[in-house]
C-alpha cells in the first residue's frame, strides 16, 4: 500500500519574500494498493473515524487527509494497514514520487522502483504473526 | 421499423487504434498511401506534427531534407489523390503522447510539475511514461518560435494548403479542463518572479512585491499564465498564417499522471466513457490515444468511431464551414447552452446555475445534453436552434452580450435568464425592451419569482435565483422548480433510464424529403460494456415515432405503449433513430 503525501506550510509562501516555514500540514494526496482493490470511501470513512471527525458526506474528501506531523501520518498509516490487513506501506513524500517518475520509462517500471521509496511501515499483527509461524516462532512458542 | 446494416463484430475493429489520427512518423512513407487507403471513410485526417522529429538540436529542421517521412508535400499529394483532407495539428503546448511532451530532447531540461505539485508523467497506450517539460522556459518558447517560423516557410514554399490548428492538449479533471501549460515548477516560478518584479517597476502593484493574498497572488498567476499561452498562440498563428484557422482544446483521456496508478489493473472503460461525454459537454476535442490498444479494441472503438465521426471533426476543426453544410449529418444532440465566461482552473469557482440545481438536474434529467458556452461568438454562425434553451447568467452580461441575448430571443431562442447579481443597469434595459415591445410577463411564483415572456413559439424567463441556491431549498424542491420551468419552454425529449454500466449519447439531424412530417430525426447510440445483461428503458414518447433500428448487436428490442425495453448482453450494442414531430 501506497500513502503519497505534500507538506504544506500552514503560511502560503510568496515566491519573492523568504518567509520561512514554521508550521504546516501534511497531506495524503493519493493512496493506492496493490494488494487489495481500496475505494476512497474506505479510506474516508476510516480517517473521519481515527480523527474522530463525526460523519459529515464527503468532508474529508473535500478537504484532504491531514495531519499535523509525519508522525501522526505513520500512525493513522500502520492503524489503518493492521485494520484492513495489508502487511506492508510505504510514506512516499511527493518528491520522492516525483523522483520516480522521473527515473522510470514504463509502468511496470515506475510501480517497482515505488516499492523501493518512502519510509516503509510494517503491519504489526503481521510482523508478530509471520514470526510465530516461522521456525523460531514455533520453537520459541512452545 | 425497418433494421439496417445489421453490425459485424468484424466491423467493431475498424480503425481501433488512432481515431482520425496518423503519426506519420511510425510509417514509412513508402507506405504512407497504402496506410491511408486502409482508413476507410475517414476523412479528415489529424496530422499531429512532431516537434522533436525535425529537429533534434531545435535549430536545424528537417522538412523533407534528409528523412523522407518528414516530407509535408507527399504527405499532402498523397491526401489528395484520395480525396482525403489532412488537417495538421500544431502543438502549443505538450503533447503527452509523444516522448518529452514532443519537444527536442535538448530542450527537456526542466519538468513541469501540476498544481498539485505532481510531475507530469503520462502513461501512453504502450505503457511508456512520457514525461512532460516546462513551456515556461525562456529556451522552450525561442526555439518554438524558430519551430513555427520554419514549419510556415516550408507550407508557404511547398504551397501545401492544407488547414494547420492550434493544439491545445489537456485533460479532463473534476469536471475541469487541465492545459499541460499549467505548471509549478522552478522554471515558472522564476518567470512568476520576474513578472511580478516588472509589474513592480511599472508602478502596477499597490503594495509592492509583497502580495496581499492568496486570491491576488492567483489573479496574477492567471494574468500570468494568460500571458504565455499568448505568446505561444501568437508566435503560430503569426508565422502559420497562411493555413491557421484557430486552436482547438484537445482533451487527453487518461492525460493525467494520476492515470497510471488509477489504470495499474484495469481501465474503468464507463469512466472513459463518461469523461469523453464530459468534454463534449466542455466543447474539448476528446481523445483516447493514450488509451491501452487493448482496452481500446472492441466496444470503445465503436463508440469513439460513433461520438467523434467525420462530422463532428469537420465541424470542430473547420470553423469557416456553416451549419447549413451538416444540416443531413447526425450532430451531438445539445439542448441547454450554458454561457459561461472562462476562469482559470486552478481558481476555485462554481459553475453558473449550480447552486440552483439546473446542472444536475440537466444532469440527471438530459445527461450529457448541455454544452458550455465562454462566449456569445456562437450566435454569429449558427442559426438559432428552436428547440435549445440559452442559459444566461445575469451577474456575467455586459451591454454587448446583453443585446446578442435579446438578438438570439428575437430570432427564436428559448431564453433562461438569471438576475441574480445582474448590473442594475443592464436590468433596467431588460424591462424597457419589455415594454417597448409592449411584450407582456406572466408573474409566477414558485420558491421564486419567475417572469414568462412570449413570443410566438420563443419564451424569455428571467428569475433571481438566490432564493432557489440557498441551502433550506432541497434538491428535490430544485428538481420540481427545473421541471415547471422546463415544462412552460416545451422542451420535447426521450427519458431514458439504464442500469449501471450502460454509456448513451444522443444525436439528431433534420429529416430528409422523405421524412418532412418531423422536426427532427434524433437517434440514441446505447453501448453495453461490461460482461453482464444490462436493460434499458426509453420513456415519454409522446411527439416521437421510432422509425428504425440502425444497429443492433446482442441487443433485443421490444416495444410496449409507450414504453421501449432494451436488452443488451454484454458487449452488446443498439442504435434507433426516433422522428421527432410538435
Amino acid at each position: 500500500m501506497f500513502f503519497i503525501y505534500r507538506y504544506t506550510p500552514t503560511k502560503m509562501m510568496n515566491v519573492l519574500t523568504d518567509n520561512k516555514m514554521q508550521s504546516g500540514t501534511y497531506q495524503i494526496t493519493e493512496f493506492f494498493s496493490d494488494e487489495t482493490q481500496l475505494t476512497n470511501q474506505i479510506v474516508l470513512e476510516f480517517y473521519d473515524e481515527y480523527m474522530g471527525i463525526k460523519k459529515i458526506g464527503l468532508n474529508s474528501a473535500r478537504q484532504g487527509l491531514c495531519f499535523d506531523s509525519l508522525n501522526e501520518l505513520g500512525l493513522f498509516a500502520v492503524q489503518f494497514i493492521s485494520k484492513t490487513g495489508i502487511m506492508r506501506c510505504n510514506l512516499i513524500s511527493l518528491l520522492e514520487f516525483n523522483s520516480v517518475i522521473d527515473e522510470t520509462y514504463n509502468v511496470n517500471d515506475f510501480f517497482t522502483s515505488l516499492h523501493s521509496k518512502g519510509t516503509i511501515l510494517n503491519n504489526p499483527k503481521m510482523v508478530t504473526k509471520s514470526s510465530a509461524s516461522s521456525f523460531f516462532g514455533k520453537f520459541f512458542d512452545k | 421499423m425497418l433494421t439496417e446494416n445489421r453490425f459485424k463484430k468484424a466491423d467493431m475493429d475498424l480503425n481501433s487504434s488512432n481515431e482520425n489520427w496518423f503519426f506519420y512518423w511510425q510509417t514509412s512513407a513508402s507506405l504512407w498511401k497504402q496506410k491511408l487507403e486502409e482508413l476507410k471513410n475517414v476523412n479528415p485526417i489529424l496530422i499531429p506534427v512532431y516537434w522533436a522529429y525535425h529537429s533534434e538540436n531545435g535549430e536545424t529542421y528537417d522538412f523533407a531534407v534528409d528523412r523522407p517521412e518528414t516530407n509535408f508535400k507527399l504527405l499532402f499529394e498523397i491526401a489528395t489523390s484520395l480525396n482525403k483532407e489532412l488537417i495538421f495539428l500544431v502543438p502549443v503546448n505538450s503533447a503527452p503522447f509523444l516522448p518529452n511532451g514532443g519537444i527536442p530532447a535538448v530542450l527537456a531540461k526542466m519538468p513541469a510539475v501540476n498544481y498539485e505539485g505532481i510531475q507530469y508523467g503520462i502513461a501512453d497506450a504502450e505503457g511508456r511514461i512520457n514525461k512532460l517539460y516546462s513551456f515556461y522556459d525562456p529556451r522552450v518558447y525561442q526555439m518554438y518560435r524558430k519551430f513555427v517560423w520554419e514549419l510556415g516557410h516550408y507550407f508557404n514554399l511547398q504551397g501545401i494548403s492544407s488547414d494547420i490548428v492550434g493544439m491545445r492538449s489537456g485533460y479532463l479533471e473534476n469536471g475541469k479542463f487541465h492545459s499541460y501549460l499549467e505548471d509549478t515548477s522552478r522554471g515558472y516560478e522564476q518567470g512568476f518572479a520576474k513578472f511580478l518584479a516588472v509589474k513592480e517597476k511599472a508602478g502596477s502593484l499597490t503594495d509592492g512585491l509583497a502580495l496581499k493574498s492568496i486570491e491576488e497572488e492567483l489573479k496574477l498567476k492567471n494574468e500570468y499564465n494568460s500571458m504565455i499561452e499568448n505568446l505561444y498562440f501568437e508566435s503560430a498563428r503569426e508565422n502559420l498564417a497562411g493555413n491557421w484557422t484557430g486552436i482547438v482544446n484537445v482533451a487527453f483521456l487518461n492525460g493525467s499522471t494520476k492515470n497510471i496508478i488509477e489504470n495499474r489493473y484495469s481501465q474503468d472503460l464507463l469512466k472513459v466513457y463518461n469523461t469523453t461525454l464530459m468534454a463534449m459537454e466542455h466543447q474539448l476535442l476528446p481523445t483516447g490515444l493514450l488509451i491501452n490498444s487493448e482496452a481500446k479494441k472492441g466496444i470503445l472503438s465503436v463508440f469513439f468511431n460513433d461520438l467523434i465521426d467525420n462530422t463532428f471533426l469537420f465541424k470542430k476543426l473547420k470553423p469557416s464551414i456553416y451549419e447549413s453544410d451538416y444540416i443531413e449529418s447526425l450532430q451531438p444532440l445539445a439542448l441547454f447552452i450554458l454561457v459561461q465566461m472562462p476562469s482559470a482552473s486552478f481558481i476555485p469557482s462554481k459553475p453558473a446555475f449550480s447552486d440552483c440545481g439546473l446542472i444536475q438536474y440537466i444532469h440527471e434529467q438530459y445527461r450529457y445534453m448541455l454544452r458550455f458556452e465562454h462566449d456569445f461568438s456562437f450566435t454569429q454562425n449558427e442559426p438559432v436552434n428552436t428547440n435549445r434553451i440559452y442559459c444566461i447568467s445575469g451577474a456575467e452580461l455586459d451591454l454587448a452580450s446583453f443585446n446578442k441575448v435579446i438578438k438570439l430571443f428575437l430570432s427564436g431562442a428559448k431564453i433562461v435568464l438569471d438576475r441574480f447579481n445582474m448590473n442594475p443597469q443592464i436590468e433596467k434595459k431588460l424591462e424597457l425592451f419589455f415594454l417597448e415591445n409592449a411584450l407582456k410577463r406572466e408573474k409566477v411564483n414558485f420558491v421564486t419569482i419567475v417572469n414568462v415572456a412570449q413570443l410566438g413559439d420563443n419564451f424569455f424567463v428571467d428569475f433571481n435565483s438566490e432564493k432557489l441556491s440557498s441551502m433550506e431549498q432541497s434538491i428535490e424542491q430544485k428538481n420540481e422548480f427545473w421541471d415547471k420551468i422546463l415544462h412552460f419552454l416545451k422542451i420535447h425529449h426521450l427519458s431514458v433510464s439504464s442500469e449501471e454500466g450502460v454509456a448513451y449519447f444522443w444525436k439528431y439531424r433534420s429529416p430528409s424529403s422523405q421524412e418532412l412530417t418531423y422536426t427532427d430525426v434524433r437517434r440514441i447510440y446505447i453501448y453495453n460494456p461490461t460482461s453482464y445483461k444490462k436493460r434499458v428503458k426509453i420513456k415519454n414518447i409522446n411527439n416521437f415515432n421510432l422509425m428504425k433500428i440502425n444497429r443492433e448487436y446482442n441487443a433485443k428490442l421490444k416495444s410496449l405503449p409507450n414504453l421501449i425495453e432494451i436488452e443488451l448482453l454484454p458487449l452488446g450494442q443498439m442504435l434507433i433513430d426516433f422522428g421527432h414531430y410538435e
